[in-house]
């Protein structure tokens, strides 16, 4: 009996000792040799990584206002893998987001039987419209973490960039491609500031998908750019350049206004120009930035570089006489003409009247490497160093290279190639007393919790003997004063300045050609202590004259006027309550018109200067001057078809 | 088989003793299981506690970023209605006219007088100023910034220059 009890003890025993073990085999096996690949499926359930991408930097001007933000946006995706009624999803995301609901069940079937998990149906929504896809999309009887409450439709986190001044300062500001990557203007030269860092954050879910804990990875925050741009004197600059394109019936125009004493660029702008929000085909030729990546031959403007050479030299004064002769010179069988005669004259006058004939004898009395030398030192030939990208250096031919009548060209401003915002830094150099100060257009580059970084404080050379500027500025005023410039007179202010129209040079010919004009004004304000310079360059004018005195020179004016009663510079002229036009010119056809240089002009007996005083009146004309027809708009009769005709109803009021 | 001549064991001093011991250790053993059974139920409401900050951490951390958005949509709201674009067509809809360039002329230049501040650019602005919403904001945003927004009084005409 003991042993019949026994035995059944023995098998009861053996029964729980085979349970137990194999209870025991199946947990050494699952936690031991199965550890890791279970481990690995429990994370997979419990964690999920997101990658999100910081927000690009902003882009702000002077004073604070954004030229260029991103916001977060959303882009609605399906998961074809977690979709089992495809007509029906399709059905309802094409009313909800009003897209082709065909398009959308091909496009769900299609990545299906590829085995894609990522179909996105609309890019790029912003918070409002979002909110109306969940609401459109909301199935109460499905349970799910994440929105929009429908099976297999997902938010994908992104951003969108926004420009919110449109077209202003567009070349300037540029854009950001899909990748948030910048493509042209600031947004390209500063990408690796204003880049967000793509950041992956580790979350860990329950099983209803709510998240309970989060790491994300540390990375820098992207910066924010300050630019020395005002957007407010940008604005009147792009008006104003605006207007004076269509008066001339321009094929494109180039202004920038420049702060001599600090190098800082407070406008560039370049018409026609584009809309970064809406970049098509069509806008897309007007993406480039012409004040740093057009070159053009300067023409007369450039005499500022030979005057300032024979200057530096102690060559001659500005009262020193110079004869130009008949108005001709040969310079190895190369025959220079001005476009009239205007004898012996003073060089202040020489310039006022743009003569052709003395500028190349003043170079001719230089020296070939003394004005290679001072054409290096005033910055041709080389990148001015602005923080935008696709700066050209422009085309200034080496010493070794030049040929006969190189510097008699050159003097005049051909056979050399220059980018307007390189004349404007020769014009700003001349401004401040012969000190170079180096164009930049970053104020400052922020980043996030830490004190501003301001830039590096711009490069400053003596260029010029602080005389030698002096002497050039009051040769430049007279050019206002009595000279081809008279149209950039300032009421209130002095000016002084040069203009420029030089014949374009026909790639194809290899030659210049005469119908195709650059015409330009460059100038400062007020003249005695410049607080702005301002150049203006139009391409191919058409309309009427061509002259950079009557295309260029009126939107100088315009631009000077206003932005230096904007900056509250205290006035230094006497300011005429009735403004009465000057003629300057007298009025030609255009076949017959009037232009520096090397165009026929009608003989003009250069006036006497004036020393600083604004230019006698005129003798009246017997003709009276037209008048504005009841009910014509102001605006439109200022810019008639010709722009010669805006002097003549040109009247102030008070 | 039964033994009927076992007389039953007499209760000895051993015997007497052995009960209370048994009770100690009977109420040890009860205590143990009791401390352990509280430990894990501590350690359960700890986990399921640190679940719950866990959630409403995340919650938090996503209305931080629905207001940061809101918030950059404001700026960028307030840009827009800033730019000349805008403001032309405010200017159109309010029936008003722009002043030509004749009448801007002669009022700048018999305005300029005293100097100021020269080049250099005004001290810099706060992105956000405090000011009114520019346009309505939905009402559960609007309720955690009404504590931030001020509303700010008119600004005083500046005393026109001579």
């Amino acid at each position: 009996m003991r042993q019949v009890a026994f035995t059944r003890f023995m098998l009861v025993v053996a029964f729980f000792v085979l349970w137990i073990g194999g209870i025991s085999v199946r947990l050494v096996h699952l936690q031991v040799t199965q550890h890791t690949w279970l481990k690995g499926k429990a994370e997979d359930m419990r964690q999920d990584v997101k990658q999100t991408r910081l927000l690009r930097g902003t882009i702000f001007d002077r004073n604070g206002r954004a030229l260029a933000m991103s916001l977060r946006a959303k882009t609605l995706y399906a998961d074809p893998a977690e979709i089992s009624d495809i007509d029906a999803t399709a059905t309802a995301v094409a009313k909800a987001i009003k897209v082709d609901e065909k398009q959308i069940a091909e496009q769900l079937r299609n990545a299906k039987e590829a085995n894609r998990r990522y179909v996105p149906l609309v890019k790029r929504l912003d918070e409002e419209a979002v909110q109306k896809v969940n609401k459109a999309l909301d199935i109460a009887e499905v349970r799910k973490s994440d929105l929009p409450n429908f099976k297999g439709l997902h938010w994908q986190l992104e951003q969108k960039r926004s420009y919110p001044y449109q077209s202003l300062a567009a070349q300037i500001v540029g854009f950001s491609n899909d990748e948030d990557e910048g493509v042209a203007g600031i947004e390209q030269s500063q990408n690796e500031i204003l880049h967000g860092a793509v950041i992956e954050k580790l979350q860990e879910r329950d099983r209803l998908g709510r998240v309970y804990d989060e790491t994300a990875a540390e990375r820098e925050a992207p910066g924010d750019v300050v630019l020395t741009i005002d957007s407010g004197f940008q604005y009147m600059v792009e008006q104003a350049l605006e207007k004076g394109v269509k008066a001339a019936a321009a094929k494109s125009g180039i202004a920038i206004v420049m702060s001599p004493k600090t190098g800082e660029i407070l406008a560039i702008a370049n018409y026609p120009t584009f809309d970064p929000n809406t970049i098509s085909i069509k806008s897309a030729e007007h993406i480039s930035n012409d004040a740093i990546q057009s070159v053009y031959s300067p023409g007369s403007v450039f005499k500022l570089v030979t005057y300032g050479s024979a200057l530096e030299k102690k060559l001659i004064t500005p009262n020193d006489l110079v004869d130009s002769g008949n108005g001709t010179i040969e310079v190895a069988k190369h025959v220079f003409t001005d476009s009239h005669a205007v004898g012996s004259v003073s060089y202040a006058q020489a310039m006022a009247h743009s003569s052709n004939v003395c500028a190349i004898k003043t170079a001719l009395r230089v020296g070939r490497e003394d004005f290679a030398s001072m054409v290096q030192k005033m910055g041709f030939g080389t990148r001015t160093g602005v923080e935008l990208p696709g700066e050209t250096p422009g085309t200034v031919r080496p010493l070794a290279k030049w040929n006969g009548d190189s510097l008699a060209s050159m003097s005049i401003g051909y056979e050399i190639d220059v980018t307007a915002l390189q004349m404007t830094t020769a014009f700003a150099t001349i401004a401040n007393n012969g000190v170079r100060v180096q164009p930049h257009i970053i104020k400052e580059i922020r980043r996030p919790d830490e004190q501003p970084k301001i830039t590096t404080e711009p490069q400053q050379k003596q260029v010029v003997a602080v005389e030698t500027a002096r002497d050039l500025r009051r040769m430049l005023k007279q050019v206002v004063l009595s000279g081809t410039g008279r149209r950039a007179q300032l009421n209130g202010y002095t000016a002084a300045g040069k203009t420029g129209t030089a014949w374009k040079f026909n790639s194809k010919s290899k030659s210049v050609d005469s119908s195709k004009y650059m015409s330009s004004f460059i100038g400062m304000a007020p003249a005695d202590d410049p607080e702005i310079v301002v150049a203006v360059i139009m391409d191919e004018p058409k309309a009427g004259a061509r002259d950079g005195g009557v295309v260029s020179a009126p939107v100088f004016r315009e631009i000077a006027q206003q932005l230096l009663h904007e900056l509250r510079v205290p006035t230094d002229a006497p300011i005429q309550q009735q403004l009465v036009a000057e003629r300057d010119i007298p009025e030609t056809p255009p076949t017959d018109m009037k232009t520096d240089d090397p165009v026929e002009k009608k003989a003009e007996k250069p006036e006497k200067s004036n020393s600083g005083q604004p230019p006698p009146e005129r003798k009246k004309t017997t003709e009276p001057r037209p008048k504005l027809k009841k009910g014509t708009d102001r605006l439109t009769a200022i810019y008639p078809n010709s722009p010669v005709a805006w002097m003549d109803n040109l009247r102030l009021e008070t | 088989m039964i033994n009927r001549n076992e007389q039953p064991a007499k209760k000895t001093a051993t015997n007497q003793g052995d009960k209370p011991r048994r009770w100690a250790t009977y109420s040890l053993m009860a205590f143990c299981i009791m401390l352990l059974a509280g430990g894990f139920f501590f350690a359960a409401q700890q986990h399921f506690s640190s679940m719950d900050y866990g959630m409403k951490n995340s919650r938090l951390r996503k209305h931080i970023d629905d207001l940061e958005a809101e918030k950059r949509r404001l700026i960028l709201a307030r840009e827009i209605s800033l730019s000349p674009a805008e403001i032309k067509k405010a200017v159109k809809r309010a029936g008003l006219f722009e002043r030509t360039g004749d009448d801007q002329l002669a009022q700048m230049a018999s305005t300029t007088r005293n100097k100021e501040a020269p080049m250099s650019a005004p001290p810099a602005k706060p992105v956000v100023i405090k000011t009114a919403s520019v346009s309505p904001v939905a009402p559960a945003v609007a309720a955690s910034f009404a504590a931030d927004i001020k509303s700010t009084k008119p600004p005083k005409k500046a005393r026109p220059a001579e």
